[in-house]
């Protein structure tokens, strides 16, 4: 276990900050000298990892794509460096990710920095990367709306019931209550330990009869489902931030999916290729390890209107196997790019012109 | 026996490449472009062959020189490596070759050293067999189907999940009668084709029996 | 890209060996065959639909005709092939996180060798001993050898209950159909292309 040097490292790196708002200011970047000036003044307020006494009232972070990189007068062996899917961007790799096509242009935030078991791709020198992570940035419209008229058309004809159905397709009952602990209804108890409520396997329930094996959280993070004690699944990890915007509508009144609604996702890792852009490519837009072959995830897969999704079921009235065809579009991506985070020590690097690549 | 693994037979043919410099294009590159040009689906000469799962043709150049201290090595000829994976046993896919894909064999082995053609067929089995290796450790995955049986399974789980999703909250006599129906058409409907058809690939498997 | 065909991936690899080291290596393979746990994860693996290795003597390549030169090598060669899914980085991966104790036992003899973790050595070798197919035929381009497992189960759950359902009640009928989609729920995933580079 390494020793992590938490004053070094931004703290939106280590840690979600739990508060009820976000802003994500996507900036373009003037010419050197400037850019180096502005960013040795926002050194002082950025916020680290350390532990806080009191939790400050807001706090401050950064991170770049490696175009906003270029702005700094990095040296090009630096640029050079960084791993290949940094360096192109989220646009330039959009086939891998299910061949979507962004609509919006603008600028995303995304970085990731973790640890493997070997050292990933990182730019030279390597203290530039150090304590630095990659976070990728998306931004997914929600068409609620279609959602819920889904789920009240194939809820009348599940027989467990519209709320067991919702909570078949992600892993999770609305309240968060996990499938596999509490297969028959929500449990609060569950909910309020946050320790209790992510420590489960599916071990117990192959077959999916609990938590269908093509659900949402089991293809993301198959635990101990592809068998091997994990060994294929803890080098494809990542750690989840984001927040949702747009307003919210409750249940039962009417929702129009043009407007603005959805999550801001972000996800950092220390290698966006072998990590995001595999769970994304191999286990949301297609199902082959999660053996549901060509079927893909039912919340974020590019359904077109076709594709199924299987939940599997038992002679229990209250737990029938059923089929679900013809998913819409439930999320769109609206757009997103690669970011890197940098540590502090990089942060005053960049901002005093002090890279060598050697 | 090593080459075999329950009903399924690995294969591993090493043909020499007749070298001749004498001609403009050399053999190797005769046969790169025939084979580059072979249709790789439904029409392929193994979709006639058709107790063949996988197959392979490799023109191999060289040996690899891994680096110091391992010393540089080096061929003396271009060698054809043909590697399959079929049902059944050795001669009678042999004899097949030879009598099904005729102009297919042809096209590919008369670059390579010694290839008798393929009129007599016993005299093509014994070239094959001088050019046969051994396989050390064969690993296949099933080994106790047929490629018939194999198609066939997998017509039958596209059918029947198109059923079922098709289907839900139909019940009683309704069901009984619609599922009749729908194995009566399943048992008649037309085999999926060996090598898929590239031309027309779409998103999802077309349902076979719609 | 001809290594690929549909769902399926054709790598060649070769390695040179000692000649010494080739009868250890047959030795080994000869455990394998009689002890099965390597057989086992790889069935567990569930992505390899046929695989194979081949030892060649430096002696031992095929010498067809007077006209084609001897062979003259310092070395025998292992060659490699294998027909899995997913793409190249997800399998060499995968052999590194959970196969590495048998690979490591096969390849070993290989002149330069360097192990199967860390893994990024261990796939820089693999770039410089494989080489690429020229012709790949693929009989079910759309189906992984997990579609395949899982489409013999279906099939037989389904061919069972044809049989069995012949005489029923509507109502019975319900009964046998409840259990069969229960059986083949597991089973139904749909095929058709993969994901890029695959």
């Amino acid at each position: 276990m390494s020793k992590i040097d938490v004053s070094d490292i931004q703290g939106f790196a280590l840690k979600g900050y739990n508060f009820p708002y976000a802003r994500y200011l996507l900036l373009q970047l003037g010419e050197p000298e400037a850019a180096r000036a502005w960013l040795r003044e926002l050194l002082t307020v950025v916020t680290t990892g350390e532990r806080w006494d009191i939790k400050p009232a807001t706090t401050v972070n950064i991170a770049f794509t490696h175009k906003g990189f270029t702005q700094f007068d990095l040296p090009l062996a630096t640029l050079l460096s960084f791993p290949l899917e940094f360096q192109q961007g989220m646009k330039a790799r959009r086939q891998i990710l299910g061949g979507w096509e962004p609509l919006a242009t603008g600028e995303f935030l995304l970085g990731y920095a973790d640890e493997a078991g070997e050292l990933p791709v990182a730019p030279i020198p390597w203290l530039l990367g150090r304590n630095g992570t990659f976070m990728v940035y998306r931004k997914l419209h929600q068409n609620v709306g279609a959602f819920r008229n889904y789920l009240a058309a194939k809820g009348a004809q599940y027989s467990g019931g519209k709320e067991k159905l919702a909570a078949k397709f992600v892993g999770r009952w609305r309240d968060g209550t996990p499938l596999e602990l509490s297969p028959d209804q929500p449990d609060p108890a569950i909910v309020a330990n946050n320790q209790k409520n992510t420590d489960f396997t599916y071990g117990a329930d192959p077959g999916g009869l609990r938590c269908p094996v093509g659900a949402h959280i089991r293809r993301v993070n198959p635990r101990d489902a592809s068998g091997f004690n994990g060994g294929l699944v803890n080098r494809r990890r990542i750690m989840r931030r984001g927040l949702p915007y747009g307003e919210y509508v409750p249940e039962g009144q009417p929702v129009n999916d043009r407007d603005e609604r959805g999550i801001v996702f972000m996800a950092l890792n220390a290698s966006i290729f072998r990590q995001f852009e595999f769970v994304q490519q191999q286990w949301i837009e297609y199902g082959n390890d999660a053996r549901q072959g060509n079927d893909k995830d039912f919340l974020l897969g590019n359904h077109g209107g076709q594709g199924r999704f299987v939940i599997q079921g038992d002679t229990n009235p209250e737990n029938p196997p059923f089929l679900c065809g013809s998913l819409p579009n439930f999320v769109e991506l609206r757009g997103g790019d690669y970011f890197f985070i940098p540590s502090l020590t990089a942060l005053a690097m960049i901002a005093t012109q002090n890279v060598d690549p050697r | 026996m090593s080459n075999v693994s329950g009903k399924t037979y690995g294969l591993t043919i090493l043909s020499p490449i007749i070298e001749d410099n004498r001609l403009d294009i050399c053999h190797s590159m005769q046969l790169r472009w025939y084979l580059s040009q072979l249709p790789r689906d439904c029409r392929s000469p193994f979709a006639q062959l058709s107790s063949t799962y996988l197959a392979r043709l490799v023109v191999m150049d060289d040996v690899v020189f891994v680096g110091h201290p391992a010393a540089e090595d080096h061929l003396k000829s271009r060698y054809l490596i043909f590697e399959t994976n079929f049902d059944g046993d050795l001669d009678t896919y042999l004899q097949r070759m030879a009598t099904e894909t005729k102009e297919f064999v042809e096209a590919v082995w008369k670059h390579c050293v010694g290839f008798p053609g393929t009129n007599d067929v016993g005299a093509f089995i014994a070239y094959m067999k001088k050019c046969q290796l051994n396989t050390t450790f064969f690993f296949a995955d099933v080994n106790d189907q047929t490629v018939e049986s194999t198609l066939t399974a997998l017509k039958t789980q596209a059918a029947l999940a198109h059923f079922m999703e098709k289907h839900e909250g139909v019940a009683g006599a309704e069901l009984q009668r619609a599922f009749g129906e729908f194995y009566q058409r399943l048992s008649k409907s037309p085999a999926l084709p060996r090598g898929g058809n590239q031309s027309r690939d779409i998103r999802q498997e077309k349902i076979p029996h719609e | 890209m001809t290594n690929i065909n549909g769902k399926a991936y054709a790598m060649n690899a070769i390695t040179p060996m000692k000649s010494w080291k080739t009868p250890i290596l047959k030795a080994f393979f000869f455990i394998l065959g009689v002890v099965k746990p390597l057989q086992k994860d790889l069935k567990n693996l569930s992505f390899i639909h046929f695989a194979r290795w081949v030892s060649v003597g430096r002696n031992s390549f095929p010498h067809l005709s007077e006209q084609q030169p001897r062979e003259d090598l310092k070395y025998d060669y292992l060659l490699f092939f294998s027909n899995f899914n997913g793409t190249w980085n997800q399998y060499i991966d995968a052999f590194s996180s959970v196969l590495y104790k048998g690979l490591d036992a096969v390849w070993i003899w290989s002149e330069k060798y360097p192990g199967s973790r860390p893994v990024t050595s261990f796939k820089r070798y693999i770039s410089l001993v494989q080489f690429d197919t020229d012709y790949y035929y693929n009989v079910y381009p759309h189906s992984a050898t997990n579609d395949v497992k899982a489409a013999l189960r279906v099939h037989d759950a389904l061919t069972a209950f044809a049989r069995n359902s012949q005489s029923l009640s509507p109502a019975e009928f319900g009964n046998a159909w409840l259990e069969l989609k229960a059986t083949v729920a597991p089973d139904l995933g749909s095929t058709g292309i993969a994901p890029e580079g695959t």
